[in-house]
């Protein structure tokens, strides 16, 4: 007789060979010595396997995933102390300025902040344009899919009011979204520009991605640019939303102007209000908007404001007209002839020097100026850590809430590097993603309140997202445990969290990083039914 | 093993036996569950099913074996919850596996600590669908029977699983002893 094969020998050292097997091939195995060796083999190791396995202790385990990261923690803490003591020792000593040369570099400033935003979603543009803009490009019909795909599988699980609902509503906005859906989508190939030549007419509204756009015809409806190069010369019947690193605008919009940029020059006409988010942004001598809500390191305002101005800057010059109030908050603001101001002029300036009025300029209304020195360093003041204990505390409930209501949540996926590589990728995306999703939406209109859910979820999740990351730093530390319960693990991880980005100069950073793994673990957990139902015992 | 006479002495006994068994439970189920908040709440989970099943524990059956097993299922339920066990045991057909030349042998020599972590560190990277029959097989005793109603797979299938976990462990230990 053939010997039997290791499989069935592991099953007879086992004492679970089925009886019909056992009854033709305990004879042979019994006699065999070849077999008989083979089993014993298979016993011993049986016997091995179950003492090696039982033997376990429980330190052994991971508290979560595979957290490996406890020896980074103690070098990584100690930097963190380190430059906060640095920081604090400076500030004390005198007062510390960060070198001219390094400002922009801070994510204190406000520069340095708007440098950093901008620089990241050019980045996001350059490199990750192409999915990017795909992503935005189909996120209107895939959000809509996805819901109906949502509601389908909550159907499955017998959520049948709420799913039926959904459903039909989707179904619903779809049916709806159709024929209103008159948009005119361009994209160009690789790096290629688009222009919309001197004539040509477009009747809907129009979405570009391209490299650089050029719209010197008309638009009869809103225009939405991602580009490197924003120009427009021609006229645009709706809103101008567009993003981009450079927006010049010679023509005309009908109603509202959006730039966001690192470079933003308006010398044409803006209808109604010119909100302007740029490093510079500057209103030409020829441009002309009724409003105008500027934010920027440095913002020029030549040209005429049929309204109102109010300045968020770093430093302001106003040369311009503006037929009401001007407001100003910031460091540093410069009215200089023959600038003309019809009504009052409010500003909020660092110190008297930085407020330099013309005495040619005419100012029609009151003068309300307040002087608000930049404060010494936030870290030497009592309301900083009130605030902060204020924002752990708050944080903390939250968290607290959030892990008992949804105790899967503990278990974000950001383990290992990967884990928190992969996370913070898929957070980026979603990062970046969600608002392009919810504008290209609001103009279907009909997408409007879907959109304003899609933003509201968006912040909840961003609040969410350090909270994650929090608890998962608190778990390396203090891993739950009978002695520590789970709430102190929160605790340590959101006060470590807390501090980290309060940290002078990489504190946005991390902030920003963060950010970016706690969403991506968020979407993760979500996509791997953290909101399912709780285990219960019956 | 145990007197038990909920009527009386009910409460006194789940405590002893609370005591007595909580870590090997919790143990179990951070093998099976991967984590210890996880294994943590399960075990609150399997005691209170513990508690509600005593009224039929049958005596004369090890109480430690039907408490683990109480526990494997409860694991079992919960990673079935989460998905894992469809991922899992789908694709597996149950076909006998071909004993290759190139395995190595059995595991075999002296059970030192050293090894035995060894051991344990090489099940921890076994992927999910060797290391949860191997658990059920070797923690909690269970026999095939009771792993394939429990995973709910064929009998056979869980013999393929167990012999071919084994084999990835000893090639896991292979690894590194070179």
């Amino acid at each position: 007789m053939k010997c039997p094969d290791e499989f069935v020998l592991a099953q007879y050292g086992d004492g679970e060979l089925p009886k019909e097997e056992l009854r033709i091939l305990a004879p042979h195995i019994d006699f065999c010595p070849s077999c008989r060796s083979k089993v014993a083999a298979f016993r011993a190791e049986a016997r091995i396997l179950a003492e090696s396995i039982q033997s376990v202790e429980w330190r052994e385990f991971e508290s979560s995933c595979e957290a490996r990261l406890p020896e980074l923690m103690r070098p990584a803490a100690a930097l963190f102390i380190v430059s906060l003591c640095l920081r604090l020792g400076m500030d004390l000593v005198r007062k510390f300025e960060v070198p001219a040369v390094l400002e922009w570099l801070s994510p204190l400033s406000l520069s340095g902040s708007l440098n950093w935003i901008v620089n990241s979603l050019f980045y996001v543009i350059e490199n990750g344009g192409s999915i990017v803009t795909s992503y935005a490009y189909r996120a209107g019909t895939m959000l809509a899919s996805l819901f109906m795909v949502w509601a389908l599988f909550a159907l499955g699980r017998r959520a049948t009011r709420i799913a039926a609902s959904v459903l039909f509503s989707s179904l619903l906005m779809v049916a709806l979204t159709a024929p209103v859906y008159a948009i005119d989508i361009r994209k160009a190939e690789d790096d290629e520009g688009i222009t919309i030549p001197q004539g040509e007419t477009i009747n809907d509204t129009l979405i570009v991605f391209a490299e650089s756009v050029d719209i010197k015809g008309t638009v009869n409806g809103d225009v939405v640019a991602f580009t490197r190069q924003l120009r427009i010369e021609g006229a645009v019947q709706g809103n101008v939303i567009g993003f981009a690193q450079r927006i010049e605008m010679t023509g005309t919009a009908q109603n509202s102007v959006y730039a966001f940029g690192q470079s933003l020059r308006i010398a044409g006409t803006v209808q109604r209000t010119l909100w302007g988010f740029g490093q510079t942004v500057t209103l030409d001598k020829t441009g002309r908007t009724d409003d105008a809500m500027l934010f920027g390191s440095d913002v020029i305002v030549d040209g005429t404001v049929g309204r109102d101005v109010a300045g968020f800057a770093g430093t302001m010059e106003v040369q311009g007209r503006i037929e009401r109030d001007l407001r100003f908050r910031g460091r540093k603001l410069a009215v200089r002839a023959p600038a003309h101001v019809g009504r009052d002029l409010s500003a909020r300036v660092h110190s008297g020097e930085n407020l330099q009025i013309d005495p040619e300029a005419t100012i029609g209304g009151k003068r309300g100026i307040e002087f608000e020195p930049p404060q010494p360093s936030k870290y030497l003041t009592a309301g900083f850590y009130v605030g902060q204990i204020f924002r752990l505390a708050g944080a903390f409930l939250t968290g607290f809430l959030l892990f008992r209501l949804f105790p899967t949540a503990r278990h974000a996926p950001l383990g290992s590097g990967r884990e928190a590589l992969l996370s913070g990728g898929i957070g980026f995306l979603a990062l970046v993603a969600t608002p392009i999703a919810a504008v290209i939406l609001v103009i279907t209109v009909v997408g409007l309140p879907i959109a304003f859910i899609a933003f509201g979820l968006w912040l909840i999740a961003l609040y969410l997202a350090h909270i994650v990351v929090a608890r998962h730093v608190g778990e390396m530390i203090a891993p739950t445990g009978s002695r520590t319960g789970t709430a102190l693990p929160l605790l340590i991880g959101l006060a470590i969290v807390i501090v980290a980005i309060n940290l002078p100069f990489i504190g946005g950073i991390l902030s920003f990083l963060i950010t970016l793994v706690g969403l991506g673990a968020l979407v993760r957990l979500v996509h791997r039914g953290m909101f399912r139902p709780q285990v219960t015992e019956a | 093993m145990y007197a038990l006479e909920p009527t009386m002495q009910g409460e006194t006994d789940l405590d002893a036996i609370y005591r007595e068994h909580y870590h090997r439970v919790r143990n179990l189920c951070a093998y099976l569950l991967g984590s210890r908040d996880a294994a943590e709440d399960a075990a609150h989970e399997v005691f209170l099913r513990v508690h509600n099943k005593i009224d039929g524990y049958n005596p004369e059956l090890s109480l430690r074996n039907w408490i683990l097993k109480i526990s494997s299922n409860y694991c079992v339920d919960v990673l079935r919850r989460r998905g894992v066990e469809r991922r899992l045991f789908e694709a597996d057909d149950g076909e006998s596996p071909e004993p290759r030349a190139s395995d190595p042998g059995p595991l075999t020599g002296v059970v030192t600590d050293e090894r035995s972590r060894r051991v344990r560190d090489a099940l921890r990277r076994l992927p999910e669908k060797f290391r949860i029959p191997l658990i059920l097989a070797y923690y909690s005793e269970m026999s095939y029977d009771e792993i394939a109603a429990a995973l709910r797979i064929p009998r056979n299938t869980v013999a393929t699983l167990l012999f071919r976990g084994k084999e990835q462990l000893r090639k896991e230990l292979k690894k590194e002893d070179l």
